[in-house]
């Protein structure tokens, strides 16, 4: 570092014990954190490929956080997330109500970045498929209290997505995106193409 | 001294240094500030994200806790529970602002990012974890009593701050230059395709998601988007550096407060980010900035006048 608001380091024997007991702890506490932050500037590694250290990984989640800055996302080729659920009711009629609990309300727009995080990771993230399957258990679960108490017919959760174009072919023909469907239920978590 | 002798106590040196306790507090109430600001943003999807009747299921989310589960929602469920812990820590997030029981509302701070991060991982975003990580060191640090309520109420803002222990703000430099540096990194490691390497990615940006104003347009820039691509790799490599260099400090406050403001223009809904990045400069503040930057604005207004 260099120099500093600086002045001394207070004369060491002038402390009680028990200040230099609880100054040697820190000291030790801020060399261990500093030294790990310092071997964090290196990317972190695919976790898949060693025995995760529990200490560690205790270490990461009450102290440290998992240092892993992305600041960016690496490869924004998503454009539009709309998902909402579609009710059949037993006459054949279909109803689209929204997919945010509680109250099948609608997906906020102009859009929230964490309603976005949420539902992008929910129907992408392969490591946590169980908190997708749960929420379209709550659906489904939901549903008749919505419905004046009984289940409605089939239901399914529709989601919009356009993907980027890559710039070449867009340069091309002036298009941007590619559209694409999705409806997803309790029986089909990963969701058929529509 | 000898050098052996030299080098055992550089540690000590290092993180024992004494500086101005006025940088602290700054760091504490841009902290709360931020931390105030998020809470109140999140306030109106509490339910939906942490109560039992919201979108993530709470028994599912405490399985995924690896290698534990901590999160003060896991008593906290019904939608008035939730309510009331974001009402407490609100109530905290001012008493830190205020600094009145500093440690303790720090360290109320830390619990309540653990435990949302915990309950709804999959909302999280990139400045929960900034201010997970600066609320941790908020709480080994000094709290920086001379900006504080108690001071103002004794009369104290005349007397002289006191001499306190740097080695809160020497973790807490370490960290930005963590943040800049891993992104940059990583981004250089990614594999094909890499846009980051390639110059294109400021073009994939400002067509995605993220973007406020995305359109044909964006195909019509694609040299200056290129140059802006590898522009903001650098600067983001420059800024800590800067920062952390007496003379270059606000130029690289400058630069980091322009990235972050040019982020916020032609983003969407993150702006939170862009200000717990700016709080995070303040730990790069000296005690002569506490004389410069008021001489320097009662100059500025006097040259208007």
């Amino acid at each position: 570092m260099s120099g500093d608001d600086a002045a001394e380091t207070p004369p060491a024997g002038a402390l009680p014990v028990m200040r230099k007991v609880g100054a040697a702890l820190l000291l030790a506490f801020c060399c261990w954190h500093a030294v790990f932050l310092l071997a964090s500037i290196a990317p972190p590694k695919n976790a898949a490929n060693g025995k995760p250290n529990t200490a560690l990984a205790l270490y990461k989640l009450f102290v440290s956080g998992p240092q892993q800055w992305n600041l960016f996302e690496s490869i924004p080729d998503h454009h539009w997330l709309d998902p909402r659920i579609v009710v059949e009711d037993s006459r054949g009629g279909r109803t689209t109500i929204g997919c945010v609990l509680p109250g099948f309300t609608a997906y906020p727009r102009p859009e929230k970045a964490r309603y976005y995080n949420l539902f992008f990771r929910l129907l992408t993230n392969a490591e946590r498929p169980s908190l997708f399957a749960a929420y379209l258990r709550r659906v489904e679960a939901g549903l008749p209290a919505w419905h004046d108490g009984a289940l409605p017919g089939r239901w399914e959760l529709v989601v919009d997505v356009e993907w980027t174009r890559t710039l070449l072919h867009s340069r091309r023909d002036g298009g941007l995106y590619v559209p694409a469907t999705r409806s997803f239920d309790v029986a089909n978590p990963r969701g058929i193409v529509r | 001294m000898p050098p052996l002798a030299a080098w055992l106590r550089f540690p000590a040196r290092l993180f024992f240094r004494q500086v101005d306790e006025r940088i602290y507090a700054a760091v504490r109430m841009g902290f709360a500030a931020v931390a105030l600001l998020n809470l109140l943003f999140l306030w109106p999807d509490r339910q939906v994200f942490f109560s039992d009747a919201g979108l993530i299921d709470a028994d599912v989310a405490q399985a995924h806790g690896y290698p534990a589960y901590f999160s003060i929602f896991a008593f906290a469920r019904s939608a008035q529970a939730v309510s009331c812990y974001l009402l407490a820590t609100a109530a905290a997030l001012v008493l830190l602002l205020a600094g009145v029981a500093t440690r303790l509302a720090a360290f109320w701070a830390l619990v309540w990012q653990l435990s949302y991060i915990a309950r709804a991982p999959l909302v999280t975003t990139g400045w929960d974890m900034v201010l997970h990580v600066f609320a941790l060191l908020l709480v080994v640090s000094p709290p920086g009593h001379c900006w504080s309520l108690p001071a103002l109420l004794r009369g104290g803002g005349k007397a002289r701050p006191a001499q306190v222990s740097a080695h809160g703000l020497v973790l807490m430099r370490l960290q930005v230059l963590v943040i800049y540096w891993q992104a940059v990194l990583t981004r250089l490691t990614k594999p094909e395709p890499n846009f980051w390497n390639n110059g294109d990615f400021m073009s994939y940006f400002l067509l995605s998601h993220h973007a406020r104003w995305p359109g044909p347009w964006v195909l019509e820039f694609g040299p200056l988007l290129t140059l802006a691509t590898y522009t903001t790799q650098l600067a983001e490599l420059a800024i800590p550096v800067l920062l952390w260099v007496r003379k270059t400090r606000w130029w690289g406050a400058l630069l980091g407060c322009s990235l972050h403001a040019g982020i916020s223009v032609f983003t969407r809904d993150i702006e939170v980010f862009s200000l717990a990045m700016m709080m995070t400069y303040l730990a790069f503040l000296r005690a002569e900035d506490f004389h410069a930057i008021p001489d320097r604005v009662r100059r500025w207004f006097a040259r208007r006048a």
